[in-house]
């Protein structure tokens, strides 16, 4: 790295730019040097850790190592759920074990079996994709959700859920509407869903795409 | 009328009751009911119905403490109030309306006080530990690490050395709770153990949950030495009659509201099932008196029904 006391403030700017700071640096009335500690700060902690929630009670240790939790002839909307597995440096997380587990369509979670349950480790690049259902809703928890449980060596276990924009429950308005009945504890867990449409000749069918990169935070 | 107590003549005959046994007003579902140790008092609390304690005899309300938020009974004289948006819990003494301790900082997943009232322990979910306080002194006696879902049930031995932690990673975890050193864990349970109590003796550990069956488990290595089956749906509570002999479990289909919720009274020497009770919801709080004549629960909306089980000692 370059010493910070041998760049001028092009140099820094530059940095800023490559490394997505530009925004910090615009407008602001930073001095070059504390423009360059906000970015190695920002270096340090490029990515902030995936925020916890709750754990439900209905986890199964133990699940099958499946990508494909969507058994041919599920009803509900197919979801592909998708990410990395990442630290805080953004660096690939080694060793990392995904526990994942959701209702059915109908809201329903499988108590006696794996269904719509899995555990694995990602492939290379920290990245996991699953292909599943938007789960339904259920009285006790209205709000449509997704539980991942993630450990790896040297790294704090997160614990957290991930809800739907999409979902009627938040009512069309996140900001508003997001800790609503207390249900989600982070805004940023109410992921955008992507729909797509798998247009055949003789079959427009949808399925819906949410990306979400678990960040883990040191031990 | 809060205090109003009915010989269950009514509601005896649909739930299979017998005569002698009572129901108490409540309004809401208890999640914690406790006896005072002469027996002499019933105490319900839940998270947002508020802390009643009841004369068992005459049935009269001695304690009503509502328009409170966040209560939860710990034991016939302690609750907590817990602050979910400041993260903090107080402890309070409910027959001396005075606050014992206030901690902060914390976000319990449940608490649990030692049967001798000098311990704290607080699980939570989110820092993966177990806090154990010293309730007198207001100092933290060990902080150990739990998993990574936090407590379903915490419960002290008898003689209030060991603390379980039945977390809702399935794992069990038992500690000495003087040195915070791990007596055992175990990682066989198939499912979330909702339901945990030591025997009378502290020889035995009974654990119950998600996956149906009753685990009686060696307390001193968890090793499961006994299984009983027969709930035929996930376990919620369960209590042990002073005695030993008695198993109460509740209980419900975790997934489907509709279907009945039960209570299971078993025989605990032979493993048998003595009655099956149907109940409006999984009865949450459960508890003996000390003398074994009642078994309180909550098996319909809004009451708390005293269950006779005959004369003190005896069955």
């Amino acid at each position: 790295m370059n010493d910070p006391a041998k760049l001028n403030r092009r140099q820094v700017l530059e940095l800023c730019i490559s490394r997505g700071l530009l925004a910090l640096a615009a407008g602001s009335v930073l001095l070059p040097k504390q423009l360059f500690a906000a970015w190695q700060q920002a270096e340090q902690q490029a990515l902030k850790p995936t925020p916890h929630e709750a754990f439900g009670p209905l986890f199964l240790k133990d699940a099958p190592n499946q990508r494909v939790l969507r058994a041919p002839g599920d009803p509900g909307v197919p979801l592909k759920v998708s990410g990395r597995v990442l630290n805080t440096k953004g660096q690939v997380v080694e060793a990392a074990v995904v526990d994942f587990w959701q209702a059915d369509h109908r809201g329903l979670y499988d108590t006696h079996g794996y269904r719509y349950r899995t555990r694995f480790t990602p492939g290379e690049g920290g990245e996991y994709g699953i292909d599943t259902v938007i789960p339904g809703h259920y009285p006790d928890r209205p709000a449509q959700h997704l539980h991942y449980m993630v450990a790896a060596p040297g790294h704090r276990t997160l614990v957290t859920e991930s809800y739907f924009a999409t979902d009627p429950f938040f009512e069309g308005n996140i900001d508003k509407n997001w800790n609503k009945q207390g249900i989600a504890e982070h805004k940023e867990m109410i992921l955008p869903v992507s729909l797509f449409e798998n247009a055949s000749a003789d079959n427009h069918s949808m399925h819906a795409e949410i990306t979400l990169d678990i960040v883990l935070e040191k031990a | 009328m809060r205090q109003a107590l009915f010989f269950a003549a009514l509601v005896c005959a649909p739930l299979g009751l017998c005569a002698a046994d009572r129901t108490l007003t409540y309004e809401g579902h208890p999640s914690a009911i406790y006896f005072s140790p002469d027996s002499k008092t019933v105490v319900a609390g839940s998270w947002s119905g508020g802390i009643r304690a009841w004369d068992v005899d005459s049935g009269n309300l001695v304690k009503d403490k509502t328009g409170l938020k966040g209560t939860f009974l710990l034991s016939p004289s302690l609750y907590a109030v817990i602050d979910e948006d400041n993260r903090t819990v107080a402890i309070w003494n409910l027959v001396g309306q005075s606050r014992v301790r206030l901690f902060k900082g914390v976000d319990p997943s449940t608490l649990a006080v030692s049967h001798d009232a000098k311990l704290l322990a607080i699980s939570s979910g989110e820092a993966q530990t177990v806090e154990i306080w010293n309730l007198a002194t207001g100092k933290q006696n060990q902080l150990v690490q739990d998993g990574a879902g936090g407590a379903a049930r915490l419960v002290f031995s008898p003689n209030d050395q060991a603390l379980v932690s039945a977390n809702y990673d399935n794992d069990i975890r038992m500690w000495n709770t003087e040195t915070g050193q791990l007596f055992a864990r175990v990682g066989d349970p198939t499912g979330t153990m909702f339901g945990a109590e030591f025997t009378p003796d502290g020889k035995q550990l009974i654990v119950a949950g998600l996956d149906e069956t009753v685990y009686i488990r060696d307390a001193k290595t968890l090793a499961v030495i006994r299984q009983l089956k027969g709930q035929g749906e996930a376990i919620a509570r369960l209590a042990i009659s002073p005695d030993g002999r008695t198993l109460v479990t509740s209980g419900r289909d975790p997934i489907d509201a509709r279907n009945p919720a039960k209570v299971v009274i078993w025989d605990l020497p032979s493993g048998e099932i003595e009655r099956v009770l149907q109940a409006a919801h999984p009865a949450f709080a459960l508890a003996f008196s000390p003398d074994g004549k009642w078994l309180a629960l909550t098996l319909k909306d809004n009451q708390i029904t005293l269950l006779d089980f005959g004369a003190p000692g005896a069955k």
